[in-house]
């Protein structure tokens, strides 16, 4: 049968019969996932038949000459076939399920078709990224543990294993194996992130307002005017030709001349009342907004 | 042409004037009519053919799903395409893959909040690692927009408004910075416990 014509007695008997529940509806039985609609399983079907069906894709495949993209590719076209037949019986869950497979298998088969130069350089990238990752996140962990000095966040961590995954990678990278370095480093990178998880789990770090000295207060006080200053300009360029206009730009205009008198300030070492008067203006300029609706 | 003809045409052309001059009333009394940031709801979520974003005449772009019937069922957010995405997978609504060629693996969720005091009158910040981490791997902000070290980032609202640090996300593809409440969300009032999560 034509998968068209497939296609349209799936669309008709959903018309005739009805969804049997909304997308958004929770199945019954143990999957609480979203039940499945006849006509968005027969769409998603037909997209990937179009994918599959594409001249250019399989050109791109073949050109490849990269067998393990064929392989993949080979796999979409089954996974189409099984889709089709199992929408044919009416078996949505296995259908759906089939059609996933088919487009998972259409991206690994995409790409593998990818030049070698490119597939190699994407995978060094790949390297370095993932790499970065790990040693920062096994340093923060680091931080952690020894922060808390408790011997069960050090036994979150097979430190150990870590170190081995890490050098086999940095091994495997050194010799331009870098597919296998990255998939030692993704095993690396998940250990690590959920070590750090369980660390931290239920807490809730604070970041008290304190400063060290007035100047790194002032300067948190000229950033802080700063964001004021660009929602106050946002909301110039949306209010039209009236009054409110004006008396916007009379603050804006009065807020950098404060701006640049509080620097001056500064330099001659009234830090003091260099804070007070972006404090006081900042203050003004969050005037103006909640005058123009902005509820904070 | 009878007089019960002429009136039926006569009011026919009133009707029709009265229509069109009505509507030029409202469309001039809508602030909203010429600004496209602004749209009414009926013109919200436009299907993919014509939502300046897909290619219209991409051979596959009428398989796609129109946004209105796939959200109908989906919670009412105030921005953005106007779901509230988070409770949607929240309440089981969607089940979105982690990873597209991997259907086993599954998110490492963090369950840690921050709190960011701030100046003046605003309310306090919060952010849920829980939230961000059911939809992202920790590698989208580590350590690359953050680091992930307490007091080793300045986060400001000009760098956020720059599309820097949570605006990478925040305005693109998450909710915009009009929201405040959703993270200036700890009133200053409240006790700020070191273990405990708002």
């Amino acid at each position: 049968m034509q998968v068209s014509r497939l296609f349209m007695m799936i669309l008709v008997m959903s018309a005739m019969f009805g969804p049997s529940q909304a997308v958004g509806g929770r199945a019954g039985g143990a999957d609480p996932g979203p039940a499945l609609e006849p006509e968005g399983v027969a769409r998603k079907l037909k997209l990937l038949e179009t994918l599959t069906r594409s001249a250019k894709t399989r050109a791109r495949v073949e050109q490849s000459n990269n067998p393990e993209a064929q392989v993949h590719f080979a796999a979409a076209v089954s996974a189409w076939k099984t889709a089709t037949v199992a929408a044919a019986d009416g078996d949505m869950e296995s259908a759906s399920t089939a059609i996933g497979d088919g487009y998972r298998e259409l991206t690994l088969a995409l790409r593998n078709a990818e030049d070698e130069p490119a597939r190699v350089q994407r995978a060094a990238r790949r390297y370095d990224e993932l790499s970065g990752r790990v040693f920062s996140f096994a340093e923060a962990f680091q931080r952690i543990a020894y922060e808390k000095n408790d011997p069960r966040i050090f036994g979150l961590l097979d430190q150990g294993k870590l170190n081995m995954l890490m050098r086999d990678a940095q091994s495997l990278a050194a010799r331009g194996r870098h597919d296998q370095a990255n998939e030692m480093l993704e095993i690396a990178a998940t250990t690590v992130e959920r070590a750090l998880s369980a660390s931290r789990d239920r807490e809730t770090l604070v970041q008290q307002l304190s400063f060290r000295t007035r100047a790194e207060e002032f300067d948190y006080e000229l950033r802080r005017n700063e964001s004021y200053e660009m929602l106050v300009r946002l909301l110039e360029q949306r209010e039209g030709a009236e009054t409110g206009l004006m008396e916007t730009r009379k603050v804006l205009e009065r807020n950098a001349t404060v701006r640049i008198d509080a620097r001056e300030m500064f330099t001659r070492g009234e830090v003091e009342e260099a804070i007070i008067a972006l404090e006081a203006q900042s203050a003004a300029l969050a005037r103006v907004l909640r005058r123009s609706g902005l509820v904070f | 042409m009878s007089i019960g003809k002429l009136v039926g045409v006569a009011a026919t052309v009133m009707c029709l004037l009265t229509t069109t001059v009505l509507s030029r009333a409202e469309q001039a009394s809508d602030p909203n009519s010429f600004n496209r940031l602004l749209k009414p709801p009926s013109a919200r979520n436009p299907p993919p053919s014509e939502d300046g974003i897909h290619d219209p005449e991409g051979s596959a772009v009428d398989l796609l799903q129109a946004p209105k019937s796939a959200f109908t069922d989906l919670p009412h957010g105030k921005s953005g395409n106007y779901i509230d995405w988070t409770q949607a997978m929240e309440e089981g609504l969607i089940k979105p893959r982690f990873d597209r060629v991997n259907p086993d693996m599954q998110a490492v969720v963090m369950d840690l909040n921050i709190v960011r005091e701030v100046k003046g009158s605003m309310p306090n910040i919060v952010y849920r690692h829980e939230t961000h981490t059911r939809w992202l791997d920790c590698s989208n902000c580590h350590p690359g927009i953050f680091i992930p070290q307490k007091g080793a980032n300045n986060i400001s609202m000009a760098g956020i408004l720059l599309g820097e640090q949570c605006g990478v996300c925040h305005g693109k593809v998450a909710f915009p910075v009009s929201e405040c409440r959703r993270c200036h969300s700890q009133t200053k009032n409240q006790e700020v416990a070191a273990d405990a999560n708002p």
